[in-house]
């Protein structure tokens, strides 16, 4: 019984980075898509390719703050982990169905407080691990703004010179294969490492692994192929705000967003901080669009995201906690 | 006769600048480092952005 409970929670975990993977597919490939450089269908192929290469690259620190990181590992259990999960699938279907483009991490993050919470007490909060993925809430789309803004800078002063106008447009519309290659890495390195933080929790909850167990190539490699098969599926609401609501952008400004949002992600995946794709390529294109004038920037748009983020983990965590009574009652 | 939108952009910089900064305190002591760049980043970013209203204003 309790192994058929093990498998089926796995199965959720993989279906939940599959919505994730959807939920964000616009997140990789909105500037590509709003800046015409590839078609919508080619353009998810290949963000969801490097998705699933990112195994390869940048490590599983992600991996580990989620299944140590958020609550103690000792009050994990399979209805914890189903409590979390039911919390994060609702709060995204619910942002995706409004066309908002909400944070998949912290939905999950707030999942696994709000379920451990009405477990065992605020005293399994790991403040350390909540410190760090809290402050990093802000400071995503803070870096990501602000490397954004300086990539646009610094791209407009290299081709303040150029003469040929039509010959910089298609130098850019390539170089943003480039910069959205490195975005959806990124991308899939930081959250497909959430649903590996999930499984690696469930297997060490249920005895299956040690405290100490690194995360096992399988759960990888399954975790990886969810997240490109649901970025081949994505959700196109969400592109159409993503690409054309914030901002309008040229290829030249694709490239610096997604070149701001890869960095911040590398950095983020190889330091284990789970932030929000969402959060910092808004935030890179919103320091693009600064570049002209902050009127070029949707403020409207931005002020909608910025109440999805504020309510993400609350939403989340009152889902779950929701969920955990009523198996509990059921139980 | 058309008002011109306000170039609010170093307000805004100074205010994530101040932002960044009230969030060192509360962030893990590996990371504070990362506020306190982010902070001295929206200073030059809102400096600049102030210089250049005033310039574009003359």
């Amino acid at each position: 019984m309790e192994q058929t409970a093990l498998f089926g929670v796995i199965g959720l975990a993989l279906a939940f980075d599959f919505v994730n993977g959807f939920h964000d597919a616009a997140n990789s490939i909105a500037t590509v898509v709003a800046t015409r450089v590839l078609k919508p269908l080619h353009a998810v192929a290949w963000a969801a390719f490097w998705n699933f290469i990112a195994f390869a690259v940048l490590g599983t620190e992600v991996a580990k703050t989620i299944a140590k990181g958020v609550v103690d590992p000792s009050v994990i259990s399979i209805g914890v982990i189903f409590a979390g999960l039911v919390g994060a699938i609702f709060w995204n279907v619910l942002t995706a169905y409004l066309g908002l483009p909400s944070s998949s991490s912290h939905a999950l993050v707030g999942g696994i407080l709000g379920a451990g919470i009405t477990k065992a007490g605020f005293g399994v909060v790991v403040v350390d691990g909540i410190r760090k993925t809290g402050v990093f809430i802000v400071w995503s789309p803070l870096v990501g703004l602000a490397l954004g803004m300086i990539a646009m800078l610094l791209l407009m002063w290299i081709v303040a010179r150029a003469t040929n106008i039509g010959r910089t447009n298609r130098v850019f519309r390539k170089l943003q294969l480039v910069s959205a290659a490195a975005f959806s890495l990124g991308h899939g390195a930081n959250d497909a490492q959430k649903t590996m933080g999930i499984i690696l929790a469930l297997l060490i909850g249920a005895g299956r692994l040690g405290p100490e167990a690194d995360v096992p190539l399988w759960v990888v490699l399954s975790a990886h192929t969810a997240i490109g098969l649901g970025t081949l599926f994505g959700g196109w609401k969400i592109v159409k705000t993503m690409g054309n609501k914030l901002t309008r952008l040229q290829p030249m400004g694709g490239v610096a967003a997604e070149t701001a949002a890869a960095i911040t992600l590398f950095f983020t995946s190889a330091r284990g901080i789970p932030v929000s794709t969402t959060h910092t390529i808004t935030g890179a294109i919103v320091g693009v669009g600064t570049t002209r004038r902050l009127a070029a920037v949707r403020w409207g748009v931005a002020r909608r995201v910025l109440w999805a983020w504020l309510l993400t983990i609350p939403g989340s965590a009152l889902v779950s906690a929701g969920t955990y009574l009523l198996l509990e009652v059921v139980k | 006769m058309i008002e011109k939108p306000k170039d609010r952009r170093a307000r805004i910089f100074f205010a994530f600048s101040g932002l960044s900064l009230l969030l060192v305190e509360a962030s893990p002591a590996d990371f504070r480092w990362v506020g306190l760049t982010l902070c001295v980043a929206y200073l030059v970013l809102g400096a600049a952005s102030w210089l250049d209203l005033r310039s574009r204003a003359r």
